[in-house]
């Protein structure tokens, strides 16, 4: 027990000892202040320290305090004057803290060090203080992924009664971090009361948020705890964002909560409410809720509700199964709505530090359809959309409304799949392919119809100038009408094949372009078309191949010609063409040249070949929309046209061959078709086609005709005679005919004259035919058998004047027929002729008891005069003789000693056209068997 | 004496030119025969369409009687109306297309508008193929129906009258049309008959 005594007492000694030694020499505790103010693993040193005793109080300068994990603080001067009295009472024992120039620099924390809610105990020291001045140059610390630099920080604290400090702060804050930048002023003042509790109005000032063109500004009422912290009449305005409403949360994150009344992004859009409650200090979690829009360059989407599942950290959220309901009519562009019905968007989102990526996009428009797809947004912009079953007319409708006109007056029907695909990258490259299985379309009025299209386009584009493109299109099912064109694309599918670049201006550089109707024939090519001062500049290189001419022609012109011609339903076409054509221009104005080839070409109608062995060598050196056509001169100008053999009604042409070429809107042709025709010859001429590719074309020439047989012309009655002449010019049009000259001939041994010829509409089944037609001193023995009608024998005139025939039946004449007397020419009339004229003339055959007893003695008699005219019209002839004595009207007048008289004593002789028919029938079905 | 005389010359010549000023030259145009025409063009175009419908039982045994025992038509009509070959053969062809172009009439796809064409008023309930078979026969019908118009016209030797002419038949084709067709009237407006 002594030893233990005089040992306690020697520790007291000791004690006292050193206490009277720091308090005669306070520097001596210098050191092992240091090294309390050390950091692990660090150190704290001073440029001097000054410690005093009465007061207790602690002066520094120059000291730093840094160390591993613990970064540098600097204090240019700090004071701490301590008072033991007033603890001893137990009020604010520390009387003043000042620290000025105080500058720190805490690291950020080691990776994968636990995190926690920050300390906030030490708060309650500023309980402890009665004054407190802190002014602070530059102080960093690491906050939400960045740095955070407090500049110019200035803080002082004053007491306002028991337990209760009140605290003024201005700090110039700049965080920098993955965001962007972000500055403000920051102001704050408010108190510090047990607990501790926290609280403050802070006021932002004169910043800017990252992202976000303006000043920033802002306020709310603190109030933080060492478990919760809540930020409430939190407003905050930053360039076009602006905001109000309330957060809170525990220190360590596992609740928390947002409220906003109002959220407003200019040119973005707004949430009128939102609300979230969750937590994230292990992981954001909770649903974060809101009503609101969009309005973003004149996409507006209205009363949209939100509702976005989180995940991830604070640092990385992310959204899992998303959803964004709009109602129909919500949406709208440059205020026009878009007609796309209910939508709704689900999916999930991630933000990774640098861009917002998207995923598993669903969207379902109740007009459209569904559409799926993914979504980047950040530095690597990127976006893949996949569509199904999309309602043609609805994606019509939606793009229409975007583009704020009339795309196209068509009208769609049915659905297509879309796949997209936008990649990063310079350019930007977009991929999209639409395909569709059964697609129609309907041009305005009906012209041109698709339907049941079912096929693929693929595309590629860059979105610059310059940028490659290509396209690929394959239409293998599906039918199509243009006009009454109609094309099955079953068995023609289509595919087309486009590679090159876009050009500024805009324009398009086709490197190769390939166009394939099958069956039909390929064109490949390759152009530039590029806009330049308001109009199309274009030029080009097309080569036809493989050209079809049998379906080409079955399509274009027989099946739709047909129900109008049709003759054209039997007509067969066979053949190949090539065509090389290179062209430039500007607008419709463009020069084409090149050749175009037919070859092995035939055309056969039910009854056999109509032309055989066709070739077609054309030199096209064309200038559209420039008149003023020129007969080429140069032998290169010129191509041939050859046929092995050619044969139409009745002619027959062996070893076609004639010199063919085309300028504006004329063809020309050099030389002539000599075609033999009934024994003769019939030979064109001179002939020339206007507008040769147009409904509306005009063609003319010169005809000559060389003694054809009249015998060989066929019909009801044989003729006899020939037909020589030239008619010129003849003008050929869709319209009508016309031939000026005349025909002369030979016709039962009188002189034949044609001419006036002729016709309406030729090219129609229904074409009239029209010719003057006279023949003088026939002879009448031939010309009566010929005709069937009982013999007569003379010399006869015959004048048929305005003769117009169609469908094979005369539909107008003025006939005049007059026998002429000649010498040692016996005129006689058998007793069925006269019967024939009667019956014809009158309606009645001879009949009485002299007709019997004549014709018991005699079977002919003499004549001495027929004449008669016969006018046909509205389908009423009218006969009227032409012999007129003693106010009689004789058809046939007897000689005076003996014959017979038919006499019309009907001044009005109408006879309808069935009426005519039918004496026609009585008198080419004699009873008896005379008229040889 | 002589101002009396050459007053007397100026009156005259001044009375001869005010009635040759008001002479009004007046080209008749045969309405009654053209309406006549159409009457007869008409209902032979669509005898069979009508005959179909009107099924033999369907008359009495009086109207029978009275029909057998009245004029024919085609008979009576060739005394008053205008004919020609050229007016039968387009009589005959609008006639023979009018069994293909009946079913489009029937569906109401093609209608007779107010000129007396047939008009394509809409594709419901047709494929491709058959809009284009349906265009076919009415493009053809109707350049049928022109010259059908032109011809008449020319037939009564008054080429111009060829508005007139198609006044008549418009007015002709759309009243004998069958039930159940779309016609136009000359408002504009569709009606079903």
């Amino acid at each position: 027990l002594a030893w233990l005594g005089g040992l306690a007492l020697a520790a007291l000694v000791l004690a006292l000892a050193a206490a009277a030694a720091v308090w005669a020499w306070p520097g001596l505790a210098a050191p092992w202040l240091l090294d309390q103010l050390a950091p692990e693993g660090g150190e704290a040193r001073a440029q001097s320290l000054e410690l005093g005793l009465s007061p207790p109080r602690l002066a520094a300068r120059g000291l730093v305090r840094q160390g591993p994990g613990a970064g540098v603080v600097r204090v240019a001067e700090l004071e701490v004057v301590l008072d033991p009295a007033a603890w001893w009472a137990g009020e604010p024992w520390l009387a003043r803290l000042t620290a000025s120039g105080l500058e720190a620099e805490l690291p950020a924390p080691e990776p994968g060090a636990p995190a926690g809610p920050p300390d906030l105990e030490a708060l309650g020291v500023i309980l402890h203080a009665r004054r407190v001045r802190v002014a602070a140059p530059r102080l960093e610390l690491p906050l939400a992924g960045g740095r955070l630099v407090l500049s110019r920080v200035e803080l002082e604290v004053e007491p306002a009664g028991q337990k209760r400090r009140d605290f003024r702060l201005a700090a110039g804050a700049d965080w920098r971090g993955p965001l962007g930048r972000a500055h403000a002023r920051l102001t704050g003042s408010g108190r510090v009361s047990a607990g501790p509790r926290l609280s403050a109005e802070l006021e932002l000032a004169g910043g800017r948020l990252p992202g976000l063109e303006g000043p920033a500004r802002g306020g709310a009422y603190l109030e933080l705890t060492p478990r919760r912290l809540e930020l409430s009449s939190l407003e905050l305005s930053a360039g076009p964002l602006e905001l109000a409403g309330r957060a809170a949360t525990d220190l360590e994150g596992s609740r928390a909560s947002l409220e906003l009344d109002h959220l407003t992004w200019r040119g973005l859009g707004y949430l009128e409410r939102a609300g979230w409650q969750g937590s994230w200090g292990q992981g954001l979690s909770g649903e974060l809720t809101a009503a609101g829009g969009l309005a973003a360059g004149g996409l507006v989407l209205q009363g949209a509700e939100i509702s976005l599942p989180l995940a991830g950290s604070l640092g990385r959220p992310r959204v899992r199964g998303g959803r964004l309901v709009v109602p129909a009519g919500g949406l709208a562009w440059r205020e026009r709505s878009l007609p796309a019905g209910q939508l709704r968007l689900s999916g999930d989102a991630a933000w990774d530090g640098a861009g917002l990526a998207l995923s598993g996009l669903e969207l379902r428009a109740a007009a459209l359809g569904r559409l799926s797809g993914e979504l980047g947004l950040g530095p690597g912009l990127g976006l893949r959309a996949r569509g199904e079953g999309l309602e043609a007319p609805a994606l019509l409708a939606v793009a229409e409304a975007l583009a704020g006109r009339e795309l196209t007056a068509w009208r769609l029907k049915g659905a297509v799949d879309l796949e997209a695909k936008l990649s990063p990258g310079r350019p930007r490259m977009l991929a999209a392919t639409l395909a569709s299985s059964d697609l129609g379309a309907e041009s305005p009025g009906g012209e041109v119809m698709l339907g049941g299209l079912a096929g693929r386009l693929q595309g590629r584009a860059g979105l610059a100038w310059g940028g490659p493109l290509a396209a690929e299109l394959r239409l293998d099912q599906g039918q199509a009408l243009a006009g009454t064109v109609f094309l099955d694309l079953a068995s023609a599918p289509l595919s087309l094949r486009l590679s090159g670049r876009s050009l500024a201006g805009p324009g398009l550089a086709a490197e190769e372009l390939e166009l394939e109707l099958a069956g039909f024939g390929r064109l490949a090519g390759r152009g530039r078309v590029r806009r330049e001062q308001g109009a199309w500049r274009h030029q080009g290189e097309l080569v036809l191949e493989q050209a079809d001419l049998g379906r080409i022609f079955a399509t274009f012109v027989r099946e739709p010609l047909a129900a109008a011609q049709p003759r054209l339903a039997s007509w067969r076409v066979q053949g190949a063409g090539r065509a090389e054509l290179a062209g430039s221009g500007r607008g419709l104005a463009a020069e084409v040249r090149g050749r175009v080839r037919l070859s092995g070409g035939s055309l056969s109608d039910g009854d056999g070949r109509l032309v055989e062995g066709a070739k077609l060598e054309l030199p096209v050196a064309y200038r559209l929309g420039r008149p003023g056509p020129r007969e080429p001169a140069r032998p290169e100008e010129w191509g041939r046209l050859r046929a092995e053999a050619v044969r139409a009604g009745g002619l027959a042409l062996v070893g076609l061959e004639l010199g063919v070429a085309l300028t504006p809107n004329r063809l020309w042709t050099r030389g002539s078709l000599s075609l033999p025709l009934w024994g003769g010859r019939v030979r064109v001429s001179g002939l020339e086609v206007d507008r040769p590719l147009s409904p509306g074309f005009a063609a003319r020439g010169a005809v000559s005709v060389l003694e054809l047989d009249l015998s060989r012309l066929g019909g009801p009655v044989p003729l006899e005679g020939l037909l020589s002449g030239r008619l010129a010019p003849v003008s050929l049009s869709a319209r009508r005919l016309r031939a000026g000259g005349e025909l002369k001939g030979r016709l039962f041994g009188g002189a034949l004259t044609v001419k006036g010829l002729a016709a309406e509409y030729p090219l129609r089944p229904g074409r009239e035919l029209a010719a003057d037609i006279s023949a003088s001193m026939m002879q009448l023995k031939p010309l009566s058998r010929a005709l069937g009608v009982g013999l007569v024998t003379g010399r006869l005139d015959a004048a048929a004047e305005n003769l117009r025939v169609a469908y094979g039946q005369p539909v107008a004449f003025d006939l005049a027929v007059r026998s002429v007397e000649a010498e040692g020419v016996d005129q006689r009339v058998s007793l069925k002729a006269v019967n024939t004229i009667s019956v014809i003339g009158t309606g009645s055959g001879l009949s009485g008891m002299g007709v019997g007893l004549f014709s018991s003695f005699f079977s002919e008699f003499p004549y001495q005069k027929i004449a008669f005219r016969c006018r046909l019209r509205n389908d009423v002839f009218r006969l009227r003789g032409l012999i007129r004595e003693d106010g009689v009207e004789y058809l046939v007048k007897r000689p005076p000693l003996m014959g017979i008289n038919v006499i019309n004593r009907n001044p009005d002789n109408r006879i309808s056209f069935s009426d005519m028919l039918k004496r026609l029938k009585r008198v080419t079905q004699p009873k008896d068997k005379e008229g040889s | 004496m002589r101002i009396g005389h050459r007053s007397r010359l100026a009156t005259v010549l001044g009375a001869l030119t005010l009635c040759m000023a008001c002479v009004t030259v007046n080209i008749y145009f045969p309405a009654a025969k053209v309406e006549r025409t159409a009457d007869e063009i008409v209902k032979d175009v669509y005898q069979g369409v009508k005959q179909e419908e009107q099924k033999p039982g369907d008359s009495s045994s009086l109207q029978r009687l009275i029909s057998w025992l009245g004029p024919r038509e085609a008979q009576a009509a060739e005394a008053t109306a205008v004919s020609n070959a050229t007016i039968r053969g387009l009589k005959e062809s609008i006639k023979a297309r009018m069994g293909q172009l009946r079913k489009y009439l029937d569906r109401g796809n093609v209608g007779i508008n107010q000129s007396g064409y047939l008009e394509v008023r809409g594709n419901d309930g047709l494929g491709v193929q058959e809009v284009a078979e349906m265009k076919r026969l009415v493009n053809a019908d109707n350049q049928d129906r022109r010259r059908l118009y032109q011809e008449v016209a020319r037939a009564l030797n008054q080429p111009d009258s060829t508005p007139k002419v198609e006044k008549i038949f418009a007015q002709k084709w759309r009243s004998e049309a069958p039930g159940g067709w779309w016609i136009q009237a000359d408002g504009g407006s569709w009606q079903k008959k």
